[in-house]
């Protein structure tokens, strides 16, 4: 097709007089890139105005939402780095008393007490106080605070009965996503329970969201739970997952088996 | 000064300096908010799905593996906002006669009457028209008609992303000018 020909097609189109055969090749010009879209003056016209068209404003309180969202991750990271500095910091501490202790023997130096009651208790109010405020945030009509309260969770070192089964309520019952992918990595913390990995199998077949999905998939393949296969070749079945989604699952099924 | 680039920020994130999200944020909260007000006609809806995007960007940050990030982004958009459409299990088809009555006035003060109205009446045409060419007119407005990019997006062909635009603008045009005669009549 000439330099003609194609203004031809562009002004039929304008004339709207344009044949089906000439809208093909107008088609076929336009995919190869020799009418450029801008060409099209009523078009070009049109698509000007729709980027002219002013957005509509964001309600004001996005902004603190995704802020408190920001903090709350720079929390965990800061905190999975205190508990790697702890870790560090224990080792060493043992290193060097188990040492000392060596030096000292033969000195018969006395032992000091050991710490009194005290701090313990003040410890377990904490958690108390925590597990608390966690079982009230997570009522929380706001997604916001529901994933608060389930970031709270990692601040306890053992999670009560009752934290893991409002963890598990929320993973099955949250209609927000986000919530229920952040309920599956906090779970998983407790999946050396039988009990746990149970219910957490059992959700497999309870979500409807891939994304929640995989994640659940991963979590059983980190802890190589061999009773998921079952539920995740049942989602495999479905008509409605995704044909990405079904691959990932039957690579996730070989990583298990 | 001069700014940091997307990609720049996103790196910074990715490295761990997650206040720097708040930057990108600031730059496309605006366009994120359109583009979901657009498609859902739902103002609480749409601040919800914007920032679900933000939680995933922040969530997936490792994931970004370079590229546009408004490229990155809007993919991880049109994501959030099928998991929602999937979760309501429900398209919500609204007539143009019926539009007419739901459509809040937008502030507008800087225009004149004229484009006022035409803006007025453009919006209208783009809701009714059918959701895929709604949201490859959005993608065209927001990605700045970057038709390789909207392609990497959609995973087709820029070749094929232009035909589509072209399909989507002709059927916008004719329910402009249908919606206009209804005016005048």
């Amino acid at each position: 097709m000439n330099e003609t020909e194609l203004k031809y097609l562009v002004g039929q189109y304008h004339s709207g007089r344009i044949s089906q055969e000439e809208w093909q090749k107008l088609e076929e010009a336009i995919a190869q890139g020799r009418i450029d879209l801008s060409e099209i003056q009523v078009l070009n016209e049109l698509s000007t105005s729709i980027s002219r068209l002013e957005d509509p404003k964001p309600p004001v309180e996005i902004r603190g939402k995704v802020l408190e969202m920001i903090e709350n991750e720079n929390r965990l990271i800061n905190r999975e780095g205190i508990w790697i500095n702890r870790e560090w910091l224990i080792r060493t501490v043992l290193a060097a008393a188990a040492m000392l202790a060596g030096i000292l023997a033969g000195y018969h130096l006395p032992w000091k007490s050991a710490p009194s009651g005290d701090v313990e208790a003040l410890r377990g109010e904490v958690a108390a106080l925590k597990e608390t405020m966690l079982l009230t945030l997570i009522e929380k009509e706001a997604a916001t605070d529901r994933l608060k309260a389930v970031s709270y969770s990692y601040d306890l070192d053992q999670g009560s009965r009752k934290v893991i089964e409002a963890l598990l309520t929320t993973l099955n019952e949250d209609n927000n996503i986000n919530v229920r992918l952040a309920a599956v990595e906090a779970l998983q913390r407790y999946g050396s329970e039988d009990w746990v990995r149970t219910q957490l199998v059992k959700s497999i077949g309870r979500q409807d969201s891939p994304l929640v999905q995989m994640a659940l998939a991963e979590c059983m393949v980190a802890l190589n739970e061999k009773t998921s296969v079952q539920e995740l070749q049942k989602l495999i079945h479905r008509e409605e997952t995704p044909e990405a989604v079904k691959d990932k699952l039957k690579g996730y099924i070989r990583q298990i088996i | 000064m001069i700014e940091e680039t997307d990609n720049e920020l996103m790196y910074q994130v990715k490295s761990g300096r997650l206040d720097r999200l708040s930057l990108l944020f600031d730059r496309y909260q605006a366009p994120l908010f359109g583009f979901f007000r657009s498609l859902t006609r739902d103002a609480e809806q749409s601040a919800d799905l914007v920032q679900n995007v933000f939680y995933r960007i922040l969530k997936y940050r490792n994931q970004f593996q370079g590229g546009q990030f408004r490229t990155w982004m809007f993919h991880i958009a049109r994501n959030v906002h099928r998991d929602q459409y999937r979760r309501k299990n429900k398209a919500v088809k609204v007539s143009i006669d019926h539009y007419r009555d739901q459509l809040k006035e937008e502030v507008e003060a800087d225009f004149d009457l004229h484009t006022r109205e035409q803006h007025h009446q453009l919006r209208k045409a783009m809701d009714a028209l059918p959701e895929d060419k709604k949201e490859i007119l959005l993608l065209s407005k927001y990605q700045e008609k970057n038709y390789k990019e909207i392609g990497a997006l959609l995973g087709c062909s820029e070749g094929t992303v232009k035909v589509r635009v072209f399909r989507a603008l002709h059927e916008l045009r004719v329910l402009y000018h249908q919606l206009e005669k209804k005016e005048i009549l």
